[in-house]
């Protein structure tokens, strides 16, 4: 029964201090209930003793355990079906031409499952684009999806995944596969190693304070007439207290919209550190992606007007 | 510490605190039977007891939980109590089975970004519903305000009781439902818990827990409650009630107007003038009874308890929580 319901746990005894108390309504058994019961069961017992079946099967347990072997009979698991194994040979290719580009990649940074997602994410917001319908597996190098792109949205992604490119993230298409009711892609996915310069006045945004930026950056695109995503990365750890915070931006919209949004953001009173941009120019609708790092600027300390008058 | 046995353990008390009623079940679990073995409920509405889901008075709540505990006397000395849905930040969310595993520190930020205000220290917990999207697998997130759980241990605590578990109301509605219905149940219900001044509405696709939202009515609840409240605020209610459904469902196609049917649980769920006035809204038809499965569900308070069973499915739901979990 239990295992379908929900159990949450918002709150957790300390199972220690659980000692069972009595509770002051449970009912006694009476000593005499007991007696009762154990003559009884003493009766029953003899009573089986006598029965000289009974006996012979207690005394001869290998006999029953070969008579219920004979009855058993094997049933062989349902076979596959013909889809189920398509996508089983598909998916076996697949996994064969991982194991021969992996020996190509060597200096690069595995992405984390964050960025991944944020590829996705990326993918699936560019219309047309691959329009990923499902993620078949993530990796450390390799993600395996299944879009319903034609040629022509094929094309547009490859140039998506060239400007995502100028995130410092490397995004490629090693292998397409048709398949029923999509193309299957496989996609190689690495980083660059992200700029690490520090400044000693920058202090880590609170995790409190994520979402609150987010959509300022957010509304910030949207007033500069960008179309675009946002998706929150990594959090990369820098000793004990400093944690940058890192957002990939990825839209659309004319020269001036990218300007005016570039504008705002220094403009901001917390710091955005742009690491890196990919910008493809086109007509009226340029594609621009952003690899951001989110701090905040500690207050300039000033000498105190006290200290200034005992000076003079 | 090893796991409790015995007649102990599997005894557990639900107990329900919310603006109108107090309730105390008394459940135990054997096997894939549930018994309900004792239960007791009493209105409190404008007595100042407990406003909005938080307890006002800790003496008084105790008092009265205290005159139910000794009217029905049960065995159990665990038990579990509800949150109220509008305490609570219930959302379901996609994600690949491996994402928390590969970054424990998911789950809070997702609950960061639906947190109003995310400096106040809260529980956080979460588990997969089984069901799977193109997004990913579907797990239910909830969150709650330590403070709120806390007032309520004080509360079993000052009972003299042992806290286990504390659940959302809905979550204890679903559990009270999905461990007694058949085991083949394929239908979609709708499920409206009517605690006035709130309403909750979760639904239950396959068997899956599926979350809808919660409201405060603007209707004056207490004309309803008075001795022959007049139609109109039934119907005002029940349009209400309709409206925020349709909001609540809207992602989920014609749900809730193809739904299997509708079922009232809490407060008002035996109300028959407001079943009736519902009707004439949902296309589904409104239950009479909770459909359960009796080799499952036992009742050991009478066999007529199955017709007022809505009123106390919470309760049942807190019971099915077990110290060994």
């Amino acid at each position: 029964m239990n295992e379908n319901i929900l159990k949450l746990k918002l709150y957790k005894p300390e199972l220690e201090k659980a000692v069972p108390k009595k509770s002051p309504y449970r009912k006694r058994v009476s000593p005499s209930s007991i007696i009762a019961a154990v003559i009884l069961i003493g009766a029953i017992f003899l009573v089986i003793l006598k029965w000289e079946s009974i006996v012979d099967i207690l005394y001869k347990p290998k006999a029953i355990y070969l008579k219920f072997a004979a009855k058993s009979t094997y049933k062989p698991s349902p076979p596959d079906t013909m889809r189920q194994r398509q996508i089983a040979d598909s998916l076996a290719k697949l996994v064969q031409q991982k194991v021969i580009t992996a020996l190509n990649v060597i200096d690069s940074i595995k992405l984390s499952m964050r960025w991944k997602r944020g590829i996705i994410d990326f993918l699936k917001y560019f219309p047309p684009g691959l329009n990923p319908k499902k993620v078949y597996t993530i990796d450390d190098e390799f993600i395996v999806i299944e879009g319903t792109s034609k040629t022509r949205a094929y094309l547009d992604t490859l140039i998506d995944l060239a400007v995502l490119k100028g995130a410092f993230i490397n995004c490629e298409i090693i292998k397409t596969e048709q398949t029923s009711i999509g193309t299957r892609y496989l996609m190689r996915t690495t980083k660059q190693p992200v700029e690490r310069v520090w400044d000693d006045n920058f202090v880590s945004i609170q995790p409190y304070k994520r979402k609150e930026v987010l959509d300022r950056i957010d509304s910030l695109s949207r007033a500069a007439g960008l179309t675009g995503n946002i998706t929150p990365l990594d959090e990369e750890i820098h000793g004990e207290d400093f944690k940058r915070y890192l957002l990939l931006f990825h839209g659309r919209g004319s020269t001036s919209s990218i300007v005016e949004f570039l504008e705002g953001i220094d403009k901001l009173e917390f710091y955005v550190q742009i690491i890196s941009s990919g910008i493809e120019f086109a007509t009226m609708n340029n594609r621009l992606t952003l690899l951001m790092g989110l701090n905040y600027l500690t207050p300039k300390m000033s000498t105190p007007k006290g200290e200034q008058t005992n000076l003079q | 510490m090893p796991k409790l046995k015995g007649e102990v353990a599997k005894r557990t008390l639900g107990i329900v605190i919310s603006d109108r009623e107090i309730i105390v079940v008394e459940g135990k679990r054997s096997g894939k039977k549930f018994y309900l073995l004792k239960a007791a409920r009493e209105l409190i509405g404008d007595k100042g007891i407990v406003e909005n889901g938080r307890i006002v008075s800790e003496s008084a709540c105790i008092l009265k939980l205290r005159e139910l505990i000794d009217q029905i006397k049960p065995e159990a000395v665990f038990a579990s109590v509800n949150i109220p849905a509008n305490l609570v930040l219930l959302k379901t969310i996609p994600l690949d089975p491996d994402i928390i595993e590969r970054f424990p520190d998911w789950m809070e930020w997702e609950k960061e970004k639906h947190s109003v205000d995310a400096s106040i220290k809260s529980e956080l917990s979460y588990l997969p519903i089984g069901a799977k999207t193109s997004d990913g697998e579907l797990y239910l997130m909830a969150s709650v305000r330590k403070d709120i759980i806390i007032e309520r241990k004080r509360v079993i605590e000052g009972l003299g009781l042992t806290l286990i578990a504390a659940d959302p109301d809905p979550v204890a509605a679903y559990n009270g439902f999905i461990a007694s219905c058949r085991e083949d149940d394929e239908s979609n219900y709708l499920f409206i818990d009517i605690s006035l001044p709130f309403y909750t509405f979760f639904a239950t696709f396959n068997g899956k827990f599926v979350y809808g939202g919660t409201k405060v009515t603007s209707v004056d609840y207490h004309g309803i409650e008075r001795g022959n409240p007049p139609q109109v605020l039934f119907d005002s209610l029940a349009r209400e009630i309709h409206q925020s459904a349709l909001e609540f469902f809207a992602p989920y196609g014609d749900f809730p107007q193809n739904a299997t049917g509708i079922i009232l649980i809490g407060y008002f769920a035996p109300s028959e003038t407001l079943k009736n006035t519902l009707g004439n809204f949902f296309l589904p038809p409104i239950l009479n009874t909770i459909p359960y499965d009796k080799k499952r569900l036992k009742f050991k308070v009478g066999k007529d308890f199955g017709n007022v069973w809505g009123a106390y499915i919470k309760g049942c739901g807190l019971a099915l929580r077990s110290i060994n979990e």
